[in-house]
């Protein structure tokens, strides 16, 4: 039941991370620009990104874990 | 009589206090202009609070703004300041210069309609500030997310500071944070911002130029 309730969350953090990741990259990508010789670009939001990327990326691999133990577990036979 | 008197005492004290509290309120002071400044330096912020949206925040902008109130030209961090003419200056997280920009905060204002609630606070600096100002931004043209551009107005503002003109700041500044600092100062005022399409960054020897694009 514990580890059902952690699997839950852990899937609500997966989506407001993804979502948050996605937000700030394409806030990022639909800002301005500065043209010039060369294009340049803000990067504030994707350093606002950065961190919501790496966060998701950690709960997906511990969401991905935590649902096979408990898949195992609830079929013991297929071990 | 006894009583008249006794009335109008109490109410003169009240009035003290009321306005003594008045004047408590605000923590900071500027310096008035001599005849020796060139140019009023001004620290804007602004938390951008109308494009929070959807969950996703935007923690707004701190810059300056410089005018030229002298017959002379001045040079700030090399830039060539007319007289009458203004620049606005801070630092950005831009891919090519991560650093001091000129004139993407007058551009953002003219072309995005951005910074439309700021708060501003002025000082007049002469030649000598200048000088302090130009070591301050050549030793400090680059941006961090630490050292972002609400620190490093705030500590270049700090460092041309005269009495009471100084204002708090912390270890993670932000432009929140700074517009309520600048809230403490009596003269605070939201101003408006002169329009300079120059957008440049000076690379240590010469100035690269930008225009820009405002996004959908």
């Amino acid at each position: 039941m514990t580890k059902k309730f952690i699997l839950i969350l852990l899937c609500i953090a997966d989506a407001l991370t993804l979502y948050l990741s996605v937000g700030y990259t394409l806030r990022g990508a639909c800002g301005a620009k500065l043209i010039g010789d060369n294009t340049a670009h803000f990067i504030g939001y994707y350093m606002l990104a950065a961190p919501f990327i790496a966060a998701f990326l950690v709960c997906a691999v511990f969401t991905v874990v935590l649902a096979v133990k408990l898949r195992k577990n609830n079929n013991p036979e297929k071990k | 009589m006894k009583l008249f008197c006794l009335i109008m005492l109490v109410i003169v004290i009240c009035a003290a206090g009321i306005s003594s509290d008045a004047d408590m309120s605000y923590a900071y002071s500027t310096v008035a202009k001599t005849a020796e400044d060139v140019v009023l330096l001004t620290m804007c912020a602004d938390e951008c609070k109308k494009e929070c949206n959807n969950m996703l925040m935007s923690f707004g902008h701190a810059f300056f703004y410089a005018e030229n109130i002298s017959d002379s030209d001045v040079y700030i961090y090399n830039y060539r300041l007319s007289p009458r003419e203004s620049v606005t200056f801070s630092w950005w997280a831009v891919d090519r210069h991560m650093g001091i920009w000129f004139n993407i905060e007058s551009n953002y204002i003219t072309l995005a309609n951005r910074y439309s609630d700021i708060a501003c606070i002025g000082m007049y600096l002469n030649n000598n500030e200048i000088a302090k100002l130009n070591t301050f931004l050549e030793n400090n043209d680059r941006y961090t997310p630490i050292s972002n551009c609400s620190k490093q107005v705030m500590t270049c503002w700090n460092t041309l500071a005269e009495r009471g003109e100084s204002v708090m700041t912390s270890t993670i500044a932000t432009p929140s944070l700074l517009k309520h600092e600048i809230m403490k100062f009596k003269a605070a005022k939201k101003r408006t911002i002169e329009h300079n399409e120059n957008i440049c960054y000076y690379n240590g020897t010469d100035f690269t130029s930008y225009r820009m694009e405002v996004g959908s």
